[in-house]
């Protein structure tokens, strides 16, 4: 079944039922893509209609949502089962799907319901010549390779974006065509959601952070963490962490960053305490700028960082908080 | 379908898929086909896939300590020295589907041979890592869950065997989801609080004596054109070494506050206070 030229994003809601930031940036891309093909942008929201008419302003001109409540209860395999059968109705050109646990998920089924081809990982995405291609960070960012699917135009493509690929831009065209549609009754079950529990502290947001400070075994007990947190906070940024200190039960997995971690790429990534062992550098080495203070002067994190300063992190970071709050005029 | 349960419900079979990867310390390069060079690097076990096994090994010490752990795995024949591993580690016995027909497979290949694999083993959880480190997307143990028409626990923190279901923690954006399903169902799990346990010297001499069954895409019934490099959906187009060109300006922290002023100047250039 040959695809149409259409672009679609399909969106995750937050527990407010609103999209979430990666869906906006999803949006915005399937907007440019689609242009690009002369097609049209659609969204598949999982959540409220407020939600997809949020969506709406982001340049999609078709935004179907489904906020089953079967959604919520199991969060996989009703969702899945609405995206599939919209692609089979409508058979788009592309579909965008964010990179996060959830959205994996749902890529999964959609491949083995529908037998698709999926780019995972995708941190840019262009049109030649009237096809896609789009680069991954391989091997942890070891590598950057680009790819295409082979059938492109034959059969629906995933493509699995992550967070920062693109911006969410507000369009000025004319309102959406917006739709719900309901959970189709061929949908299977994925997982039965029992109890949620809010963690006391919340929980960070690595992936979509644009300044991370990061603290490692160097800090010294997790009653010092509280000086990584306060210039975190200065800058406006989140805090995460090595395994090590995962391990020594100082904090939550949920901030590790690193192989069996989170990837994470913000513009700014200050290492507090870190060596810089290649498990850590492969999930944070593609972030923009990366700052290092360590004692340490041979510590490996100094070979792979724009700016190293050797000291005691105990001086420098609270030196560092004090001064960034002077210059963010937050006294 | 295949999929066989046992009738003696005390007893727990549980199969963990794992992917034999190229170590994450190893200079990686692509072949011209743009596939990894995997004979260049030396092959662990996925690093996510060891918290499975782990979890599956915990599983069975929680319990009456019988049923039986199987490795499943798909890959080039010295996938057999990681699988090794996962037996030393307490694992019972091993499967490896290999075949040079599935070099190159993409997901949807990946699925259909670990679902067919899966269906002549008896089990009553299928486990899986959340992640491989070697360009995995986390989409494989959702493509086998559709494919055996199963419910799937993924990216769990926590798993538990409890009256016939299993039950985990998986992240929310909160704290963290309980989620259930019943057995038989597949599971994911990410780094857990278990330390994967090293194979102990015991442990490593029995596992030369066990049993690692191979088999190809024949032996599944699979029709090898569908996988592989030729029934590959996506193809690689090129690939480079990332432009890692860091300024690795160093500055020795004399006194702390024109330290802190040095950084936050540079931060001021860059634009990024
Ligand atoms: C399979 C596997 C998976 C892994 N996955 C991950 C992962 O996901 N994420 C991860 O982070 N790690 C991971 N690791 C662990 C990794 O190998 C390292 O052990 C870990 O990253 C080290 O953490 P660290 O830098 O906090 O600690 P260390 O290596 O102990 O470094 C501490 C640093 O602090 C410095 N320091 C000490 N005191 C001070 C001071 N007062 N002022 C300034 N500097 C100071 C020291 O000089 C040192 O460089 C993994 C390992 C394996 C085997
Ligand atoms: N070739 C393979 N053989 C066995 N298990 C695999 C294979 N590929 C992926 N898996 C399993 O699927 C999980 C997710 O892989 P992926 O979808 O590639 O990120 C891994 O952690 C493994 O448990």
């Amino acid at each position: 079944m040959a695809t149409n030229n259409d672009v679609w994003a399909v969106i995750e809601t937050d527990n407010n039922g609103k999209p979430k930031k990666l869906g906006l940036e999803l949006t915005s891309l399937a907007a440019q893509t689609a242009r690009e093909y002369g097609g049209q942008a659609g969204a598949i929201v999982i959540g409220p209609q407020e939600a997809a008419q949020a969506v709406g302003q982001y340049g999609a001109t078709q935004v179907f949502y489904c906020a089953d409540p079967q959604c919520k209860s199991d969060p996989v395999g009703p969702a899945a089962a609405v995206i599939a059968s919209l692609i089979s109705q409508h058979n788009p050109r592309l579909v965008l799907l964010p990179a996060t646990s959830l959205g994996r998920d749902w890529t999964g089924r959609l491949v083995g319901k529908l037998g698709l081809g999926v780019e995972a990982d995708v941190t840019e995405l262009t049109v030649d010549n009237g096809k896609a291609t789009t680069v991954t960070p391989a091997f942890n960012g070891a590598l950057r390779v680009s790819s295409q699917f082979t059938n492109e135009g034959e059969q629906t493509g995933l493509v699995m974006v992550r967070p920062g690929t693109a911006t969410a831009q507000k369009s000025e065209g004319a309102a959406a065509n917006v739709q719900e549609v309901p959970v189709p009754s061929d949908a299977k079950p994925g997982m039965t959601v029992m109890e949620s529990v809010a963690e006391k502290g919340g929980v960070p947001d690595l992936a979509g952070a644009q300044t991370i400070v990061a603290a490692g075994r160097g800090v010294g007990g997790a009653d010092n963490l509280g000086e990584v947190r306060d210039l975190a906070d200065a800058l406006g940024g989140a805090v995460a962490a090595t395994r090590a200190i995962v391990d020594m039960g100082w904090i939550p997995y949920a901030y590790q960053v690193g192989q069996t971690g989170k990837t994470v790429r913000p513009k700014l990534y200050i290492a507090v305490g870190i060596s810089g062992e290649i498990q850590h550098k492969v999930g944070m080495q593609t972030s923009g700028t990366i700052i290092a203070i360590n004692k340490d002067p041979n510590a490996p994190i100094f070979q792979f960082c724009d700016l190293g300063v050797v000291g005691d992190l105990h001086q420098v970071v609270p030196a560092l908080t004090e001064e960034i709050r002077k210059r963010r005029g937050m006294g | 379908m295949g999929l066989l349960r046992p009738q003696e419900k005390k007893l727990l079979n549980i199969v963990v898929c794992m992917k034999s990867v190229p170590d994450t310390t190893a200079e990686k390069r692509l072949l011209p086909d743009g596939t990894l060079d995997r004979a260049a690097v030396s092959p662990v076990i996925n690093p996510w896939d060891e918290f499975a096994i782990e979890e599956a090994l915990r599983i069975r010490e929680g319990g009456d300590g019988s049923g039986e752990i199987v490795l499943l795995c798909m890959g080039p024949e010295n996938s057999a020295e990681t699988i090794r591993k996962g037996l030393a580690m307490g694992a019972d016995r091993a499967v490896l589907v290999t075949d040079p027909a599935l070099h190159g497979s993409d997901y949807w290949a990946t699925g259909q041979v670990l679902a067919s694999a899966l269906k002549g083993i008896q089990a009553d959880l299928i486990m899986f890592g959340s992640l491989s480190s070697d360009g995995g997307g986390g989409v494989v143990y959702n493509i086998v869950a559709e494919l055996l028409g199963l419910p799937a626990l993924t990216w769990l923190t926590e798993v538990e065997v409890k009256d016939g279901k299993a039950r985990g923690k998986r992240a929310s954006d909160i704290g963290y989801d309980v989620v259930e399903a019943p057995l038989l169902a597949i599971v994911s799990v990410t780094q857990t609080a278990h330390e994967p346990r090293y194979p102990s010297l015991p442990g490593i001499m029995k596992a030369k004596k066990k049993e690692i069954a191979t088999m190809t895409t024949g032996d599944l019934g699979i029709d090898a054109s569908t996988v592989g490099l030729a029934g590959a959906r996506t193809t690689v187009t090129g690939s480079e070494r990332p432009q890692t060109a860091r300024a690795k300006q160093v500055i020795k922290a004399e006194d702390p506050l024109s330290t802190a002023k040095a950084i936050a100047d540079f931060l001021e250039q860059r634009k990024l206070i």
